[in-house]
């Protein structure tokens, strides 16, 4: 301001010369018609040492610059004062931005944590726990289940055995009919002492058709039993093959499922990674904001120095007239070149001003479009992190809790086979048991007839000779009931082996099936709380996704909404610019007559060095070197910590 | 307890952008639109630090530091001029009459954080 006031000063002293005529512009009009050509050919040019001097026209239009230097005036007044209230205003509209855009990063980093962390690596091992157990189980089962068909496969030769003894029966109730036959005759023979053999022949009767109908049954029994094993021996032996086949491609599936959710879980790392980093992008776009917005200051402040000069300069051009040839009066010529030398330099510094300004404002508009940017970018990275397209979409959460259950439900099934093997051997079981029943009874029929047999023979020996055909029919029932006891031995044994074998499967089959349910239902227990806790993971994602995807959306029409709002910039250009207009005329009109003199040099080298705003300063460098100056700072000694504090930039000082 | 600055500051929009970047990093903040709002407000009010401008109407910076440092209640707190002025002649005006550091406009919030931070301790 001081150089400003000194340059002014200068002016203020100038020595009117030569007389110069009034201007005949009037205030108002056009720009061509307040400044007419300078007809230079009109011009005498002048030594500079006054044998020679360009002598202004007498139609100089000074009345029109000063016209036209108050219009810029007024037009700078309001242009140092418009700024204030829209950076305000953009100001306010930076920090909801500042905060929405704060919020939404925390929103996707709480969206992170939601969806990974410890809390999805603790699924995740209930999870594999859970299906390492399901196999165990599956294995059990299934093992379980062969251990059936081996028994049953068992059972099945086992009855064979027995149809060769049951043959033996029938062949055995054949003999003892006609040894029954046989006895009747005899008795008939024997006569009145033969009458008792009549009682014993209808005993051995009795006790065959006992033998005869109850290894009918054992018969039919056995047929029925071999028919049922191989019956379903064929059925869970397709079943097993089945299961077999969906267990592994079920475990396969959901082990990749749960492998998904590690996955999910790196994913999620990145993502937390890639909001950081988009948190600190957008702190930086805010940064880069709040340094444009001192622009304001800098500009509102710039714009009064030119203020300030051009009011310095008005009141040398303004009324009165020019004498050069008058000591004391005003030199047009030097008034001349000053209108220039301070337009030329106003119209740098308001130039200067105005770009910078509308930089300035131009950067917080695309700092706040790439805050927006960078918030979409970052819904569009949870989107495909999560997998989730849109919040309709299913995700990860999906796929494992579908597998999951597909699991459950071949586990049920596999049970349900189990249980219906088991349901099978124990009527296998109970038929085995039936027969034994029956070959116990068959045995005491046996027993009874070979006490028959003794009988007749204690009865034959008392008839005498005539009881001699008597004695070798009751050795013959006798040799029959041996071989009964033999065959009931022989089918004892055997069923005793297929109860055995059965007894001991169905035993184990009953206590494993009890264990496996409990625990099939303890594991669909576990399983349905991991997958409640799974569905509400993902209707709290869907929820925060949702809520951040109208945020995002939100923040986004609100900045595109700002950003249309934003035309202060526009409006100071074409303030500034009209101004930038009449100073480059005035300087034009000036230089036309008189080019800039060194008197003017040595101010724009003196104002190159000691101006105070370091913008001004370069401005000045700028427009000496246009000149052919050379300037050299001489910085005023300042007893500060400089390199000590550089750590903070070049504009700071720390004393 | 968070730490009181104040922002000295002709140009509203300047306190405003200063005050968002103090009050975002943990600061609280007072505002004074110029030298004497400034010195009313500090002869009433401890703060921790002054932030002030040099340009401004009715008091200007230098004018405030010396009032500040002529004051009983805050005359050893930190003092930090935030101007455009960038002249070697004028910071070393600013040290003379007390000033603590300068920092010229326009500065990055984290700038005038990390000199905030270091002239608190």
């Amino acid at each position: 301001m001081e150089l400003i006031r000194s340059i002014m000063g200068n002016i203020g002293n100038l020595h009117l010369q030569s007389p110069v005529a009034p201007a005949h512009a009037a205030v108002g009009r056009m720009q061509d018609e307040c400044f007419p050509p300078v007809d230079n050919q009109q011009n005498e040019r002048m030594p500079s040492n006054g044998s020679s001097r360009t002598i202004p026209p007498p139609s100089f239009p000074f009345d029109a610059w000063s016209s036209t230097i108050s219009s810029s005036l007024k037009t700078l007044r309001r242009l140092a004062g418009a700024t204030e209230r829209e950076f305000l205003h953009i100001g306010n509209e930076m920090q909801g931005v500042y905060h929405r855009s704060a919020t939404l990063s925390q929103d996707a980093q709480n969206f992170v944590e939601a969806a990974s962390g410890e809390r999805v690596q603790n699924l995740t091992e209930q999870l594999r726990q859970i299906l390492r157990e399901m196999e165990a189980y599956l294995d059990q089962t299934q093992s379980q289940n062969a251990n059936f068909c081996t028994t049953f496969d068992s059972v099945g030769s086992l009855l064979e055995k027995i149809a060769a003894p049951l043959e033996g029966f029938k062949k055995m109730s054949k003999n003892l009919y006609i040894l029954e036959v046989l006895i009747k005759i005899e008795s008939a023979h024997i006569g009145e002492s033969g009458h008792e053999f009549i009682n014993l022949a209808l005993d051995i009767n009795k006790l065959t058709q006992q033998i005869k109908e109850k290894s009918n049954i054992i018969s039919n029994h056995r047929v029925l039993l071999s028919s049922i094993i191989s019956k379903n021996i064929k059925e869970a032996n397709t079943a097993l093959e089945n299961q077999k086949g969906m267990v592994l491609s079920t475990i396969a599936n959901t082990a990749t499922s749960i492998s998904g959710l590690d996955s999910v879980n790196q994913r999620f790392s990145m993502l937390g990674n890639a909001i950081s980093s988009a948190s600190s992008e957008n702190a930086n776009h805010i940064s880069q904001i709040v340094q444009s917005m001192q622009f304001h200051d800098i500009f509102r402040q710039q714009v009064e120095h030119v203020i300030e000069a051009l009011e310095g300069l008005l009141p040398s051009i303004s009324g009165g007239q020019f004498d050069t040839e008058a000591p004391e009066g005003r030199n047009a010529e030097e008034v001349i070149s000053k209108a220039g030398d301070v337009c030329e330099l106003q119209e740098a510094q308001l130039q200067f001003a105005s770009v910078e300004l509308y930089a300035a404002v131009s950067s917080i508009v695309s700092n706040l479009s790439d805050i927006s940017g960078q918030q979409k970018l970052m819904a569009q990275d949870i989107y495909a992190h999560t997998g989730m397209s849109n919040t309709s979409d299913g995700s990860f959460i999906d796929d494992v809790s579908h597998h999951m259950t597909s699991i459950t439900e071949l586990l049920t099934t596999c049970a349900g086979t189990n249980a219906d093997l088991a349901v099978i051997m124990k009527e296998v079981t109970d038929t085995v048991n039936e027969i034994t029943g029956f070959v116990a009874d068959i045995e005491n029929i046996g027993q009874d007839i070979n006490q028959i047999a003794l009988n007749a023979r204690i009865k034959a020996a008392s008839t005498g000779p005539e009881g001699a055909s008597m004695c070798v029919l009751a050795e013959e029932i006798g040799h029959l009931s041996h071989g009964d006891v033999q065959r009931t031995e022989s089918i004892t044994s055997t069923l005793t082996d297929i109860d055995a074998t059965t007894g001991l499967l169905f035993d184990e089959a009953k206590s494993g099936e009890e264990n496996l349910t409990a625990k099939l239902i303890e594991m669909k227990a576990a399983l349905n709380d991991i997958l409640a806790i799974l569905e509400n993971m993902g209707t709290e994602l869907f929820s925060m996704l949702s809520q951040i995807h109208s945020r995002v959306n939100a923040l986004s029409v609100e900045i595109e909404k700002i950003n249309r709002g934003i035309d202060v910039h526009e409006r100071c250009k074409a303030m500034a610019d009209e101004v930038l207009s009449n100073l480059r005329q005035i300087c034009n009109q000036s230089r036309e007559l008189y080019p800039a003199s060194a008197a003017f040099k040595e101010d724009l080298r003196r104002m190159a060095e000691r101006y105070t705003m370091e913008s001004e300063r370069r401005i000045h460098e700028d427009i000496a070197r246009k000149h052919g100056v050379i300037t050299a700072s001489a910085p005023v000694e300042v007893a500060s910590s400089k390199d000590s504090d550089s750590e903070f930039g070049d504009n700071v000082d720390l004393f | 307890m968070a730490k009181l600055i104040m922002t000295a500051d002709d140009s509203a929009s300047v306190r405003q952008m200063v005050a968002f970047t103090l009050k975002q990093n943990g600061y609280e903040v007072v505002e004074a639109v110029d030298g004497q709002d400034a010195l009313t407000k500090l002869a009433t009010k401890k703060v921790d630090m002054l932030l002030t401008d040099l340009n401004m109407p009715k008091l200007d910076g230098i004018g405030l530091i010396k009032g500040v440092r002529a004051s009983a209640l805050n005359k050893f707190i930190p003092i930090v001029m935030l101007t455009t002025e960038s002249q070697d002649s004028k910071k070393a005006e600013g040290k003379s009459a007390g000033a603590t550091g300068w920092i010229v406009k326009p500065f990055k919030p984290e700038q005038l954080i990390a000199v905030v931070k270091k002239v608190l301790g």
